[in-house]
C-alpha cells in the first residue's frame, strides 16, 4: 500500500486520515469538521498564526513567508506554517490542544420588561366532534377551531410536510391535539396521547417531567464566538447558556477572509454553512442536556450575527458583500425549516433569522438597537459594536443613522504578534505605571496571548508612563537622553524593532511597535467613523446621553483605557455604559415577544446609513484618529 | 538666505505654513528652485520615507509632512516649469476594482512623488482597463495597484492580463502592494514587483525608473 496518511495530534486526540496530494496542511485540516485550528488570515500566510508541529514525516521546504514569520529555533524544532506545508509522503502533525472554553458572553442589552409572547408557540386544541352536518377537512377544521382562540392569527397555514401529519389523525378519532406554530404557521400536529406519550417515556428515562415548558434558542452568531441562550417561553427565564469559538475561523479571523475562501464556488458556501449549522446544534444539544430539557419542547432558534454570518447560514452567497458597492442577496427576516438551511434538526423546528439593514449592518446591530432600546427613547444614544468591524449607530425615537468602520483584527489579537483571543490564559487587562505593571488573564491561567481588552489596557499604560508618545512612537534614547522614563527597562530592541516585553516567569510575551500601529489603526477607525457619525447627523458630542458599548470586546474593555487611547472621545465621559453582548439580548427578546420582531422591522425601515469609504470627510478624519490624546493622565 | 536644512526639518513636522514661506524667501534670495526641491522637499520626504518605513513615524505625520511638500511646491512649479525640469519617471496609480481604501494608496503616492515621480492618480475602484488607458496615455513606466482585501486582491492578475492584453506589458513595470498581498501572490499572478510598504515601493520605483 502506498496511500500516505495524515496523523494529527490534539490535546487527548489522536486523528488518523488519507491525505489528498497537493494540499497543505491547513487545507487538510479544514476538511476534517471535527478539528479545529486556528487561521485567521485564512491561509494567506501573514498572520503566523496556524502553527502546527511537524513531528514525522518530511513536509516541503518554508517559504519565504515562513521564514519572516518563524524564527530559526522554532523551524528547528519542527514548528511549521499549515498554510504553507504540503506533506511529501505520510506527516503527523501536533496541533495546539484547542480553545475550548471561550468566555461565555453574558446577554446584553437592558433587561426585557415586557410581557413574554413568542412567535412559538405549543396549543392544546380540542377539535369539534365531525359529523355528516360537519364534513370540514382535518386541516380547515385544525385551522378554523385555532383561529378561534384569541392571541392566534386568522391566516393560519401549514406547509405540505407538516400536512402530511393530518393522515395519522384518519385513523383513530382524535379530537384532542398539540399544535406547535410559529407565526400563522403551524409546525408540528401531535395528538395528545403522542404528546404525553414522549413526556412519559422521557419520564422513565429520568427526563424532563411531563407538560414541561416549551422553549427556544436564541444564538449570537459572532464572527469570533458563538453563543446560544436556552429561552423558557412561558416564564422568560434564561436557562442555560453554551458558546463556543466559531468553527469558521479555520477559514480566516474575519468576515473577508471567509468570503474569500467561498468565492464562486457553491462547495465551499456549504462547507461553511454546515460548519456554523453543526455548531449551532451541537450548542443547542449541549445546553438541552445541561438544563435537563427535551428537543421535543424546542420549537425554535432566533439568531443574528452579522449580515456576512447570516448569508452564509443562510446559504446565500456573501461574494458581493465583499466588494463595492458592497451588496447583499437578501436581508429580510427569514423563517426557515431545518431543512433549508441543511440543518438535521428536527422538522418542527424553525430558524427565525432577524433582518439585516446592509452589507455591513447587520442584524446583530438591529439587535443590538433593539435591546439599548435606543430606538424607545427622546435621548440621543450612541451605540459602539466593536470587533473587527466598528459598528456604529446614532439616534433615538426619532430617527437613527448608522456607520460601519474596518478596524481590522487587532482587537480580537488576530494581527498582533503576541496577540489571542479572549480565551483562558489571554491577558484581559493591565494595570500600574511605569516600573510597577500588573495584569489579569482570564481564568487566572498561565499567560498565553494577550487580547483585545488586554492590547487597549496595555497602550494606555505606556502612553501613561511616557514609554509611547501621542504620536504612537515608542520612546528610545533620542527622546530621553540620560533619563529614561520609568518602565523603560521593559523596552527591548529586537531584530531592529522596539518591543515592550514582559514575562510571568514561565512565558514571555512582547508588544511591539509594529502592534502598537496596528491599535492606532484599529482605534483610529472607530474613533473617526463616531466622529463622521456624529457630524453627518448634524449633531453634536454633548447631545449624547448614552454611549452603550457592545460586543465580545465592547463588554470587556476599560472605559478609562479606551478614553486614554482615544478610542471613544474624551467628551462621552461619564455617559458610557457597557451593555455586554447586545446583539444576544436583542435575539432573546425577539424570542420572548411578537412585538419585539416587529420592532426589529422599524428599526429596520427607519435606520439610515453612511458609507464612509466613499464620505468626503472621513479619510482625513480617520488618519488625523490614529494619533493619540497629547495628555493621558 | 534661507537655510535649505531648516525647510527639510520644519517639511518633516509638517509645518506647512512655514516651508512655504521659507521656500519663497530661498527662491527670492536666488536659490534654483530645482536645489530646494531637491535638497529640502525631496530629501525631507526621504527621510520621512525612512522613518516610516521604520515604524519611526506613522501615516498622520506622513501625510502632513506631505501637505507642507505640497506647499512648498506651490511656491517652487512656476520656477521648475521655467527651468523645464522632468519628472523621473511616471507612475499609474490606483486602488483595484471593488475596493474602496485609499490611504496607503495615497502613501504610496506621496512616496513616489518624494522621489520626483510623476503620478497619475486613478483613485479607488478603478478598473483594469483605466490603468492601461492612462498607462498608454501617459507612456507610464509603472503601473501600481494597492488592494486591501483579500476579496478584491484577485483583482490584480486582472490588471496584468490586461496589460497582456494590450500589449504593453513589456513595456510597464507591475507594482502591488495592500495588506493581504505577499510575494508569493506577486509570483502567482505575473506581477512585477511587490513592496510591503510605500517607502519601500518608492526605492523600488525609483530603481525601475533609474
Amino acid at each position: 500500500m502506498n496511500s500516505t496518511t495524515f496523523t494529527i495530534y490534539k490535546g487527548e486526540r489522536t486523528i488518523k486520515e488519507t491525505i489528498t496530494p497537493g494540499k497543505t496542511l491547513l487545507e487538510l485540516i479544514q476538511s476534517i469538521p471535527s478539528v479545529e485550528i486556528d487561521a485567521p488570515c485564512g491561509g494567506k500566510g501573514s498572520c503566523g498564526k496556524c502553527r502546527v508541529k511537524i513531528l514525522e514525516g518530511t513536509v516541503s521546504e518554508p517559504d519565504q513567508e515562513e521564514l519572516r514569520l518563524l524564527s530559526r529555533e522554532e523551524l528547528k524544532r519542527g514548528i511549521r506554517l499549515a498554510c504553507k506545508t504540503r506533506p511529501e509522503g505520510s506527516v503527523s502533525v501536533r496541533l495546539d490542544a484547542g480553545t475550548e472554553g471561550a468566555r461565555i458572553k453574558e446577554s446584553g442589552g437592558l433587561p426585557f420588561k415586557g410581557t413574554t409572547d413568542s412567535l412559538l408557540k405549543r396549543i392544546n386544541l380540542a377539535l369539534p366532534v365531525a359529523n355528516l352536518e360537519d364534513q370540514r377537512s382535518f386541516e380547515q377544521r385544525i385551522l378554523e377551531t385555532l383561529s378561534s382562540l384569541p392571541g392566534i392569527p386568522e391566516d393560519m397555514g401549514m406547509n405540505h410536510k407538516t400536512r402530511a401529519l393530518l393522515s395519522s389523525l384518519q385513523d383513530r378519532k382524535i379530537y384532542n391535539l398539540e399544535i406547535s406554530c410559529c407565526g400563522s404557521e403551524i409546525t408540528r400536529i401531535r395528538t395528545a396521547e403522542q404528546a404525553a406519550g414522549l413526556s412519559a417515556s422521557n419520564n422513565g428515562s429520568g427526563g424532563p417531567a411531563s407538560g414541561s415548558p416549551v422553549c427556544a434558542l436564541a444564538v449570537d452568531i459572532g464572527t469570533t464566538t458563538v453563543v446560544a441562550y436556552l429561552l423558557d417561553l412561558e416564564t422568560g427565564e434564561r436557562i442555560g447558556s453554551a458558546s463556543a469559538l466559531n468553527s469558521q475561523k479555520a477559514y480566516g479571523a474575519d468576515v473577508i477572509s471567509r468570503i474569500e475562501y467561498i468565492g464562486e464556488n457553491p462547495e465551499r458556501l456549504k462547507e461553511l454553512q454546515t460548519r456554523i449549522v453543526v455548531q449551532i446544534e451541537e450548542l443547542c444539544f449541549r445546553v438541552l442536556n445541561e438544563t435537563d430539557r427535551s428537543e421535543e419542547d424546542l420549537l425554535g432558534i432566533f439568531a443574528a450575527g452579522n449580515t456576512t454570518m447570516m448569508h452564509i447560514l443562510q446559504g446565500l452567497s456573501p461574494r458581493s458583500l465583499a466588494e463595492a458597492p458592497f451588496l447583499p442577496v437578501s436581508t429580510v427576516t427569514m423563517i426557515l425549516t431545518p431543512g433549508e438551511i441543511n440543518s438535521n434538526l428536527p422538522d418542527w423546528m424553525r430558524f427565525i433569522l432577524l433582518p439585516s439593514l446592509s452589507a455591513y449592518i447587520g442584524a446583530d446591530i438591529i439587535a443590538g438597537i433593539l435591546s439599548t432600546e435606543m430606538a424607545e427613547t427622546d435621548e440621543l444614544c450612541l451605540l459602539v459594536d466593536i470587533g473587527t468591524n466598528g459598528e456604529i449607530a446614532l439616534g433615538n425615537r426619532e430617527k437613527m443613522t448608522s456607520c460601519s468602520t474596518a478596524a481590522g483584527p487587532a482587537f480580537e489579537g488576530a494581527n498582533i504578534r503576541c496577540g489571542s483571543a479572549g480565551i483562558p490564559g489571554a491577558v484581559s487587562a493591565v494595570s500600574g505605571k511605569g516600573s510597577s505593571i500588573s495584569w489579569e488573564t482570564i481564568g487566572g491561567k498561565e499567560m498565553t496571548g494577550i487580547c483585545g481588552s488586554g492590547i487597549i489596557d496595555l497602550t494606555a499604560y505606556l502612553l501613561k508612563s511616557g514609554l509611547a508618545d501621542y504620536t504612537g512612537r515608542l520612546q528610545d534614547e533620542s527622546d530621553w537622553g540620560d533619563s529614561p522614563a520609568e518602565g523603560a527597562e521593559f523596552l527591548k530592541e529586537v531584530d531592529g524593532e522596539l518591543r515592550f516585553v514582559w514575562t510571568d516567569g514561565v512565558k514571555e510575551l512582547y508588544f511591539s511597535q509594529k502592534d502598537l500601529r496596528e491599535v492606532q489603526l484599529a482605534k483610529g477607525s472607530i474613533a473617526a467613523g463616531i466622529s463622521t457619525l456624529i457630524k453627518e447627523s448634524g449633531s453634536t458630542m454633548d447631545d449624547i446621553k448614552h454611549v452603550y458599548l457592545a460586543g465580545g470586546f465592547g463588554s470587556y474593555i476599560n472605559t478609562d483605557s479606551a478614553l486614554a487611547v482615544g478610542l471613544l472621545p474624551e467628551e462621552l465621559r461619564g455617559k458610557i455604559r457597557s451593555v455586554g453582548n447586545s446583539c444576544g439580548g436583542g435575539v432573546i427578546r425577539c424570542a420572548l415577544s411578537r412585538e419585539e420582531m416587529e420592532k426589529c422591522e422599524r428599526i429596520k425601515k427607519n435606520c439610515g446609513y453612511v458609507e464612509l469609504s466613499s464620505h468626503p470627510g472621513f479619510q482625513e478624519e480617520y488618519m488625523m484618529s490614529m494619533y493619540f490624546p497629547e495628555t493621558v493622565t | 538666505m534661507a537655510d535649505l536644512e531648516q525647510i527639510s526639518e520644519l517639511m518633516q513636522k509638517g509645518k506647512a505654513k512655514e516651508v512655504k514661506e521659507l521656500c519663497q524667501e530661498a527662491v527670492d534670495g536666488g536659490v534654483a528652485a530645482q536645489t530646494i526641491l531637491d535638497d529640502a522637499l525631496l530629501a525631507a520626504m526621504n527621510i520621512v520615507g525612512v522613518k516610516f518605513k521604520n515604524n519611526q513615524v506613522f501615516v498622520p505625520e506622513v501625510l502632513i509632512a506631505a501637505r507642507a511638500m505640497n506647499a512648498g511646491l506651490e511656491v517652487l512649479k512656476p520656477h521648475l516649469e521655467a527651468g523645464g525640469a522632468e519628472a523621473k519617471g511616471k507612475a499609474v496609480l490606483g486602488t483595484v476594482k471593488g475596493d474602496l481604501h485609499d490611504i496607503g494608496k495615497n502613501l504610496v503616492k506621496i512616496m513616489l512623488e518624494g522621489k520626483g515621480l510623476e503620478v497619475i492618480d486613478l483613485g479607488t475602484d478603478v478598473a483594469p482597463e483605466k490603468y492601461i488607458e492612462a498607462a498608454k496615455e501617459n507612456g507610464a513606466n509603472i503601473i501600481a495597484l494597492s488592494a486591501l482585501l483579500t476579496t478584491t486582491m484577485t483583482q490584480m492578475e486582472n490588471v496584468v492580463k490586461a496589460a497582456e492584453d494590450a500589449g504593453i506589458r513589456d513595456d510597464v513595470t507591475i507594482m502591488i502592494g495592500g495588506a493581504p498581498v505577499t510575494q508569493s501572490f506577486c509570483d502567482s499572478i505575473g506581477a512585477d514587483i511587490y513592496t510591503p510598504d510605500a517607502a519601500t515601493a518608492a526605492e523600488k520605483a525609483m530603481e525601475v525608473c533609474g
